[in-house]
């Protein structure tokens, strides 16, 4: 595994969105079996960050490189990056009126295997990981996150997570808006796919998430940077002293 | 073309009561009498209704004699009861539990007064009787459906109304539905247009007349599927009293031009009805749809939706009017319209308009026009699928609100795959 290139390598990342600078010069790596946190607070950059690895068309890059796998993603279409192995859990699922969470999976495993999927594996499939992650079979005739509940929301996309069997996944605020039961079984859903194969990147506030999973690296994101990464103490450093030392001294006293 | 000589013709054939052909006679005169609808009206306004006028260009319909086309459509799709008519004839002819399947000949001889009600014009607009006094003139192709009282069939009635598209000719199809107290029908009423290969325009001028008595339960479902070269004019009207339930739905696949209006009268308190309505326009259609929530007494309510998803060049024109007269206290009325245009070319207009009268209800209207959802899209495509797979998607899933109001599988399946069929890749551009 030594000589081959890390499972994301993203190189002194610059993005804008309409001509305002989010992210000002990001570098992160992350190798196969590793699970990295991002914290930082509202505005830092985070989602953003997200976005652009599934290549959102609202946000442009504007200087550096995002590697997966070695490969430049820029060249690739979202749909291909998925298909290639990236998985984005998202802090705001888009709700899809009029589609089943059944038709949708079914869709997505297709598109991300490039080709149909045998009815039985299909419904084999679902229904163990439905049950893994305390979903009801009914779930499946809903419409893709139309009326759903925050918590339930949440509970799909790491449903569609475990289906989809990604070589990386980030997730994005996947704790927030959930109560502790939730919370739990959502973190049970992440420390199941932990492994040896997968790459994980935890964007998070709040350092709650942590306390069920635990990631191998913390990288503190502060106004589109990487302010200070390092191990697990560092989220509980956070806790006691919040974000603020962590900015630019300009802007410390603003 | 179109004279009391016409008439004459079609009183000896359908063997009327003289006193049906002196209701015709009247129909044409006051036709005659009335201005065409003005450009000044709103509800008029951007159609050309001179493209409906059957008196200069078109002539009655006539029985080619040739069955051979309609023939395919005589088999039932399921285990719906099925009921297929061409010419005046009927061409299937299921058994049904209760109630009575016949011709408006039929139904001027039991219910006189009934049928003098329709022909009254009562709560029409001058426009609109302009237009519908066509089809009391010289309707030929009546139905007239009358369910009991106190009967209940979960199986639902399929009725298929072949339009023989005879270039430069126009149908007259008139079609009566009476559901009686404390009973509960589910009607689905589909014109299909049996095409002539023909570039000359076949015209259709229809009316629909729903009956509910009281504590009715009427689920009603209309699909317009008439061939690419069909203008039609349809005056859609329901009658809901005291307790009774209508729950509609139109669909509109087919016609080159499609101005209807589909109105509903809750005129008993309790009444209520929810009327969906479905546009799949494509190449250069033209779909005119006027709604009228008309909430005449207290305790009333009316949920609209109408959705379009409009392809190449179509155009989608929506005016919906909320009446609320000054006794109909505690009423609730919703009006929404969503419009998904598919191409840059594609146009859709929406006019809400309030009649309020009363002061103590409820109502509301929303309406959206624009293209498929960037935001969709992404997420599905974040999911493994192709811009196009994901675009397909998203249409297919905001045509499925209004496909699932159709009672009948068999059915929903059917549509979605002719509209699955029809639905063009949208721009492989990126957003």
């Amino acid at each position: 595994m030594s000589n081959q290139a890390p499972l994301l390598e993203i190189k002194d990342l610059h993005v804008s969105v309409e001509d305002k600078k989010i992210l000002k010069g990001v570098d992160l790596t992350i190798n196969q079996g590793e699970v990295h946190a991002i914290m930082g607070p509202n505005g830092s950059g985070k989602s953003t960050l997200s976005f652009c690895l599934m290549g959102h068309p609202r946000y442009t890059i504007t200087q550096g490189t995002m590697l997966y796998k070695g490969q430049d993603i820029q060249e690739l279409e979202t749909n291909e990056r998925a298909a290639a192995g990236m998985f984005l859990a998202f802090q705001y699922p888009t709700a899809i009126p009029g589609v089943t969470v059944a038709n949708f999976l079914r869709a997505a495993m297709k598109g991300v295997r490039g080709e149909e999927v045998p009815v039985r594996e299909f419904r084999n499939t679902v229904k163990q990981h439905l049950k893994s992650l305390g979903i009801k079979q009914s779930f499946m005739n809903r419409y893709v996150n139309d009326g759903f509940s925050g918590g339930e929301k949440k509970r799909i996309e790491i449903l569609q997570m475990s289906v989809l069997n990604p070589a990386l996944a980030i997730l994005d605020e996947t704790d927030s808006g959930l109560d502790i039961d939730a919370l739990k079984t959502v973190s049970e859903g992440i420390n199941a796919l932990r492994g040896e194969e997968r790459g994980m990147l935890l964007i998070t506030h709040y350092q709650r998430l942590l306390n069920y999973v635990s990631p191998d690296f913390i990288h503190v994101m502060v106004d589109g940077r990487i302010a200070r990464s390092g191990g697990p103490e560092l989220a509980l450093e956070l806790e006691s002293k919040g974000y603020e030392e962590f900015r630019p001294a300009t802007e410390a006293k603003a | 073309m179109y004279s009391p000589e016409v008439i004459q013709t079609l009183a000896k054939e359908s063997q009327e009561p003289s006193w049906v052909t002196q209701l015709r006679e009247a129909a044409f005169t006051k036709h005659q009498t009335l201005p065409w609808p003005h450009s000044s009206d709103d509800i008029w306004r951007r159609t050309d209704v001179a493209l409906l006028d059957p008196t200069e260009n078109f002539s009655p319909a006539i029985s080619s004699g040739n069955n051979a086309s309609f023939e395919k459509f005589t088999q039932p799709l399921g285990d719906e009861r099925l009921f297929v008519r061409a010419h005046n004839q009927w061409l299937t002819q299921a058994d049904i539990p209760a109630g009575k399947i016949s011709n408006l000949t039929e139904l001027a001889q039991a219910e006189p007064d009934l049928l003098k009600r329709i022909f009254s014009g009562e709560g029409m607009t001058e426009a609109e009787a302009k237009l519908a006094t066509l089809n009391e003139a010289f309707h030929q192709e009546g139905v007239f459906i009358d369910f009991p009282r106190d009967t209940v069939d979960e199986t639902p009635w399929r009725l298929v109304q072949l339009i023989d598209e005879q270039p430069n000719r126009t149908s007259f199809p008139m079609t009566v539905i009476r559901v009686g107290t404390g009973s509960k029908l589910t009607l689905i009423d589909e014109y299909i247009g049996v095409s002539a290969e023909s570039d000359q325009p076949h015209l259709v001028h229809g009316r629909i007349e729903l009956i509910l008595e009281p504590g009715a339960q009427l689920h009603y479902v209309r699909v317009q599927n008439l061939g690419k070269q069909t203008r039609e004019f349809l005056l859609q009207r329901a009658e809901v009293p005291q307790d009774a339930t209508l729950t509609l739905a139109n669909l509109n696949l087919g016609a080159s031009l499609s101005k209807a209006h589909l109105g509903a009268e809750l005129s008993g308190a309790g009444a209520s009805s929810k009327i969906y309505g479905f546009v799949f326009g494509s190449e250069g259609q033209h779909i005119d749809q006027h709604t009228l929530q008309d909430h005449q007494a207290p305790h009333t309510s009316s949920d609209l939706k109408f959705k379009a998803a409009l392809q190449d060049k179509s155009r989608m024109i929506f005016t919906g009017l909320i009446r609320i007269a000054a006794q109909a206290q505690h009423t609730e009325a919703f009006q929404e319209n969503r419009n998904l245009l598919l191409t840059d070319k594609a146009r859709a207009e929406t006019i809400p308009m309030l009649e309020i009268l009363a002061d103590d209800v409820q109502c509301k209207h929303a309406a959206s026009t624009g293209p498929v959802d960037d935001e969709q899209v992404f997420y599905l495509m974040c999911r493994g699928m192709s811009r196009r797979a994901a675009e397909r998607l998203v249409v297919m899933g905001f045509i499925e609100e209004v496909v699932e109001q159709v009672p009948f599988e068999p059915l929903r399946d059917l549509l979605r795959q002719r509209i699955e069929g029809e639905l063009h890749d949208l721009s492989t551009s990126p957003a």
